[in-house]
């Protein structure tokens, strides 16, 4: 049975000058738990949670440092759940070109990075919107990293 | 802002510009990157090699300043080549395909070696 081992929430302005804040928070927590996670998995979460966190900055709130982002952690016995949640502009799947990590250099582009990181990592990735023009993304990790 | 999680130490010997990174390279840091490469390119130093020994960390927007500057050292001749990643960044390479399209060596000598036998 999954069962809640850790909870917290807390929020950032919407600021790149704050990703290394968000990944300092993500370490101490994840790392005061009994078990801790492993190195690879820790670092998986601060990577992937790292690139939401700075899209978010850049694309829902245009680098608005007035605005606010929303972080909550949650740690069960089976997985650990990162949530980010805003109010600015919604990611939209259908105007995203993928990333191709296989492209040559001259046909390479540089946007999609961090959505590609934040899929391979996390062992889910949602985004969702509620009719109150909330924005959330989630991040998944099972409590056995994946290998890639 | 704060960009004292990330510093760049620079040197150049025989035309090679080694710079050693120093901290966490991220979205927030990586513009102390980006200014680096300018001034490299203005005052003409294209071999560059770019140490990460004491690189602790690297998210997309790292990778991205290599990708934006990597041509323009190229196209005059020059190179960006990377050597000493730490395991977990060298996987942030691989991950995202930059292996294959960047030199990533073991060492700045084995750089040096590839600057020089291809000069």
């Amino acid at each position: 049975m999954t069962a809640l081992q850790h909870h917290l929430e807390t929020s950032f302005p919407a600021s790149r000058a704050h990703c290394s804040e968000v990944r300092a928070l993500l370490e101490s927590t994840l790392t005061s738990l009994t078990p801790p996670p492993s190195k690879d998995l820790l670092h998986n979460i601060v990577l992937a949670t790292d690139e939401l966190f700075t899209n978010t900055v850049k694309h829902a709130y245009q680098e608005d440092s007035k605005k606010v982002v929303d972080v909550e952690i949650q740690v069960t016995t089976d997985y650990i759940l990162i949530e980010i949640r805003h109010t600015g502009t919604p990611f939209d799947p259908s105007s995203y070109t993928p990333f191709d990590p296989d492209a040559s250099l001259e046909q390479r582009r540089t946007g999609g990075m961090g959505v590609f990181i934040m899929e391979h990592l996390a062992d889910q990735l949602e985004f969702e919107s509620n009719r109150s023009g909330e924005h959330r993304a989630t991040l998944r990790f099972d409590q056995n990293p994946k290998s890639s | 802002m704060s960009l004292d999680t990330f510093q760049i130490h620079s040197q150049t010997k025989d035309g090679i510009t080694v710079l050693k990174l120093q901290g966490e390279l991220d979205a927030q840091t990586a513009v102390v990157l980006e200014e680096e490469f300018d001034k490299l390119l203005e005052k003409q130093k294209f071999q560059v090699i770019t140490n990460g020994q004491a690189l602790q960390y690297i998210a997309s927007a790292g990778l991205g300043v290599y990708m934006a500057y990597i041509e323009r050292f190229r196209d005059v001749g020059g190179d960006i080549k990377v050597t000493h990643l730490s395991e977990r960044v060298q996987h942030v390479f691989d991950l995202l395909g930059f292996t294959k399209i960047i030199d990533v060596l073991g060492t700045d000598d084995e750089a040096t070696q590839r600057f020089q036998s291809t000069s």
